[in-house]
C-alpha cells in the first residue's frame, strides 16, 4: 500500500475541443513523510478494445520534486495541452480514450497513480490520413501490374531457387488468369467505365455524390448498379503467428441505382447516386493495430459475368453541429460547437431511455431478491432526471439492508408518481425544497436507492 | 467519461480487452513463490508448458515483473531468428520454434533459463545439464483460481461514478467488489463451454460484456 494517494480534479467536466488546453489540480495526500522524485502529469490518448493497446503521449509536466510530511495534502495545479486527433470513440473492438495521468515517482516503493477520462471532440481529420484513390478495375496502368507484378515476383523467388523457375509460368498464369477475369471480362460489357466520387474527405451529415457513366460496345444486359457505403472497425492483437485480426462491420449500406435493363451498343449509359452519412459517425482512425475504414463500392452487375467494380476509400471526420446534441444529450449551452464525436448512434440510450430501461430491469426482477440486490447495486450512485407528483409524505420504507434503513431513517420521504416513467416512487430528501406539499409538480435529478417490493415503487433520493 | 457506454456498467472500458504488457504482468495470477531462488541456480530451468491461449506468456510476463533486468526473448514463427544476449536468467517466448542451432547456442550456454514453450524441452535441458522445473499451464485450473483472475480483471477496468473522477483501481486488491464479477457458478459454466482456454474465455466474456455496454443491461445472464 503506497504511502500517498493522489486524486484528480478537472476544472471541467464538459468534452474538450481538441488542442484546447485542459486544466485541473492534482491532491496530493501523504499519511507519512515521502520522497518525491518526480510528481509527473500527463496528457495522452489510449486505445482499448479487441486490438492491441496502442497510445499516444500529448503533453507532460512535472508538478513537484521534494519531500512531503506526514499528514500533508497538497494541490497541484496543472494545464496541459490535448491531442489534435484522434477523438473521443466508444465503438465494439475499438475504443479511444483521453486520460490525464498522474503518477508520484518514490524511490523503493510502487509509484501511486491516479488517471481520469475526459472526452475530447475533434473534427478534422490529419493531414495523414489521406482517402486513397480509387482501385479501378478501368485504370488505365493497373492491368499492366497484373503481368509484370507476378513475373518480377517470380524472378525474386526464381533468384534464391532455382527450382522456382518451374513455378514461375505457372505464377504468370495465375497472374494473367486474375487480371483477365477481372479487368478484360467486365470491360467486354461495359467498354471504358468513368466512375468519381465528388468529394473523398467529408463529416458527418454530408451527402456523398457520386456518377458512373460508360458506353457498351455491344448489346448486354446488366443486372444494376448498385453503390456501397462501409464502415468497418478492424484490430490485431497479439504479435508474429498468434496475431489475430478481427473486423466488426459499423456500417453496410447499399443504394441501387440502377435496376436490369438491356444495353444497346454505342448508347452511353449514366447514373447519379447519392448518399447522406449519419451525423454521428465513427471517424477514420489509423494507427498501427486498429483502424475505421470507410470505404463506397460501385459495382456493374452483370449476370453470368464478373462484375465490374471500383473502391473509393473515404476519410470520414465527426461534424460540428449544435451543442443541442451535446454528450449527454442535454444541450445546456446554446452556442455553437461540435457535438461529440463517434459513438454509435443507438447504442447509448439517452437519461430518461436509460432510467425507463432500468425501471424495466428493477420491475422484472422485482421478486427475486438476488437479481434485485445485483440491479440495486449496479444502478446505485447512478443519477437519473426526474419529473414527479408529489402525494403524501410516508414513514421510511423498508431497507433490507439495515445499514441503508439508518441511512435514510434521517430523510424526509414522499410518495410520489412519475407521469413520464408511468411509475410510483418513494422520494426523500435530507433537507426537503421549502414548497413541498401534495399535489406539488417536483423536477430534478434522484438517485436510486431501493426498491419497495410491497408497494412496488422504487425508492429514490433527490440529489440536485 | 462522457457517454461511455461502459460508464453504466461502472466501468471504464471492456475488461476483458486487450492489456498493455505492463498491465497483463500486472494483473497476472499466477504462482512464482520460490521460482526466484529457483532460478538462483546455475543451470535450472524452469519450463512453462501448454498449448496457445493458456497463459504462457501471462507467466513470463509476470516474472518480468519481478526479475526487470532479466532479457526476453521472443521468437516469432516466421522472418530471422533474434541473438540471444548472454545475460542470464534469460526469457524465452515461443521456446519451440527456435531453430536447431540457435538452440545449441541457448543450451550450450550459461543458465538458468527460462522458457515459454508448446513443446516440452525437459528431456534436451535435462541432457544439456539442466535441472528442469515444470509449469503446466494446460492442466485445468480450479473454478476458483479462474473466478479470481477474471474478477481481477472486471475490478482492474472499475470506476466509482460518485467520486466525480473516473478512476481505474491502480491495484485491484483495494477493491473487493463489482456488481459484475463473476460467480463460481458462471466460471463453471465458461469452463464447460471453453476449457481451460483462457483466452478464449476472454474473448466469450468480452463479447458479453460488450452487449451489455451496448444494450444498457446491468446484470450478467446467470448462465453465460
Amino acid at each position: 500500500m503506497s504511502t500517498c494517494q493522489i486524486m484528480i480534479l478537472l476544472d471541467e467536466s464538459q468534452p474538450h475541443m481538441a488542442g484546447e488546453p485542459i486544466s485541473g489540480t492534482v491532491v496530493v495526500s501523504c499519511e507519512k513523510e515521502t520522497t518525491c522524485s518526480a510528481l509527473v502529469v500527463r496528457c495522452l490518448w489510449k486505445t482499448h478494445g479487441r486490438g492491441n493497446v496502442e497510445t499516444g503521449d500529448v503533453d507532460q509536466k512535472t508538478l513537484f520534486e521534494g519531500t512531503w510530511q506526514a499528514g500533508q495534502k497538497l494541490s497541484y495545479p496543472f494545464r496541459l495541452d490535448t491531442a489534435r486527433w484522434p477523438p473521443t470513440y466508444y465503438g465494439t473492438y475499438v475504443n479511444v480514450s483521453h486520460y490525464i495521468v498522474a503518477q508520484a515517482q518514490i524511490p523503493w516503493t510502487r509509484d501511486p497513480k491516479e488517471q481520469v477520462e475526459f472526452p475530447l471532440i475533434a473534427t478534422t481529420a490529419p493531414a495523414d490520413l489521406k482517402p486513397t484513390v480509387a482501385k479501378s478495375a478501368t485504370s488505365n496502368s493497373s492491368w499492366l501490374w497484373w503481368i509484370v507484378g507476378p513475373v518480377i515476383l517470380s524472378i525474386v523467388l526464381a533468384g534464391f531457387a532455382t527450382i522456382m523457375l518451374v513455378f514461375l509460368p505457372l505464377i504468370a498464369i495465375i497472374g494473367g488468369g486474375i487480371w483477365f477475369f477481372r479487368e478484360v471480362l467486365p470491360r467486354r460489357i461495359t467498354g471504358p467505365v468513368t466512375c468519381e466520387l465528388a468529394d473523398l474527405y467529408v463529416v458527418g451529415g454530408d451527402t456523398l455524390r457520386g456518377t458512373l457513366s460508360f458506353t457498351p460496345q455491344r448489346a448486354s444486359v446488366i443486372d444494376g448498379i448498385v453503390w456501397t457505403v462501409k464502415c468497418e472497425e478492424e484490430c490485431s492483437s497479439g504479435s508474429g503467428s498468434d496475431r489475430k485480426t478481427y473486423r466488426h462491420v459499423k456500417l453496410s449500406e447499399t443504394v441501387r441505382v440502377s435496376e436490369r435493363r438491356q444495353l444497346a451498343p454505342g448508347v452511353a449509359q449514366s447514373s447519379e447516386f447519392q448518399f447522406t452519412l449519419p451525423t454521428q459517425v465513427a471517424p477514420s482512425l489509423k494507427f498501427s493495430d486498429n483502424h475505421i475504414k470507410w470505404n463506397v463500392e460501385a459495382r456493374i452487375e452483370i449476370p453470368r459475368w464478373p462484375d465490374w467494380t471500383k473502391v473509393f476509400e473515404l476519410v470520414v471526420s465527426p461534424q460540428a453541429a449544435s451543442a443541442e446534441t451535446g454528450l449527454d444529450g442535454t444541450g445546456t449551452s446554446a452556442v455553437e460547437s461540435p457535438m461529440l464525436v463517434a459513438f454509435d448512434e443507438p447504442k447509448t440510450p439517452s437519461d430518461g431511455d436509460w432510467f425507463e430501461q432500468v425501471l424495466g430491469q428493477l420491475r422484472k426482477v422485482a421478486h427475486e431478491s438476488e437479481p434485485l440486490a445485483q440491479v440495486l447495486a449496479a444502478v446505485r450512485d447512478f443519477e437519473f432526471p426526474l419529473k414527479a407528483r408529489l402525494e403524501n409524505a410516508i414513514d421510511t420504507p423498508e431497507f433490507d439492508d439495515e445499514r441503508q434503513f439508518a441511512q435514510w431513517n434521517q430523510a424526509q420521504w414522499w410518495a410520489a408518481y412519475s407521469q413520464q416513467a408511468n411509475q410510483s416512487v418513494a422520494l426523500a430528501w435530507l433537507r426537503a425544497p421549502r414548497a413541498i406539499q401534495p399535489g406539488a409538480e417536483w423536477s430534478g435529478w434522484a438517485a436510486i436507492v431501493g426498491y419497495d417490493v410491497d408497494a412496488q415503487r422504487v425508492l429514490m433520493v433527490a440529489t440536485r | 467519461m462522457g457517454n461511455s457506454p461502459y460508464a453504466r456498467l461502472k466501468l471504464t472500458r471492456n475488461p476483458f480487452g486487450e492489456l498493455a504488457v505492463e498491465e497483463r504482468a500486472e494483473l497476472a495470477l499466477v504462482d512464482l513463490d520460490g521460482l526466484g531462488q529457483w532460478l538462483e541456480q546455475p543451470r535450472s530451468a524452469l519450463q512453462i508448458l501448454g498449448p496457445s491461449g493458456h497463459g504462457k506468456t501471462t507467466h513470463l510476463f509476470a516474472l518480468k515483473k519481478r526479475l526487470p533486468h532479466c532479457p526476453y526473448v521472443y521468437f516469432p514463427d516466421t522472418g530471422e531468428q533474434p541473438l540471444c544476449p548472454p545475460q542470464r536468467p534469460l526469457l524465452v517466448d515461443e521456446a519451440q520454434r527456435v531453430q536447431w542451432w540457435r538452440r545449441r547456442q541457448l543450451l550450450r550456454g550459461p543458465g538458468p533459463l527460462v522458457i515459454a514453450t508448446h513443446v516440452d524441452w525437459t528431456v534436451r535441458l535435462q541432457r544439456a545439464g539442466f535441472c528442469v522445473h515444470t509449469i503446466d499451464v494446460g492442466l485445468p485450473q480450479s473454478p476458483e483460481k479462474l473466478q479470481q483472475m477474471l474478477n481481477r480483471r472486471i475490478l482492474a477496468s472499475a470506476y466509482l461514478p460518485s467520486q466525480e473522477i473516473a478512476c481505474s483501481k491502480a491495484d485491484p486488491a483495494d477493491a473487493d467488489h463489482h456488481p459484475l464479477c463473476l460467480t463460481r457458478a458462471q466460471v463453471v459454466d465458461l469452463q464447460q463451454r471453453c476449457g481451460s482456454n483462457i483466452r478464449l474465455i476472454e474473448h466469450y466474456l468480452y463479447d458479453i460484456f460488450q452487449r451489455l455496454a451496448e444494450k444498457g443491461q446491468l446484470c450478467l445472464p446467470v448462465k453465460l
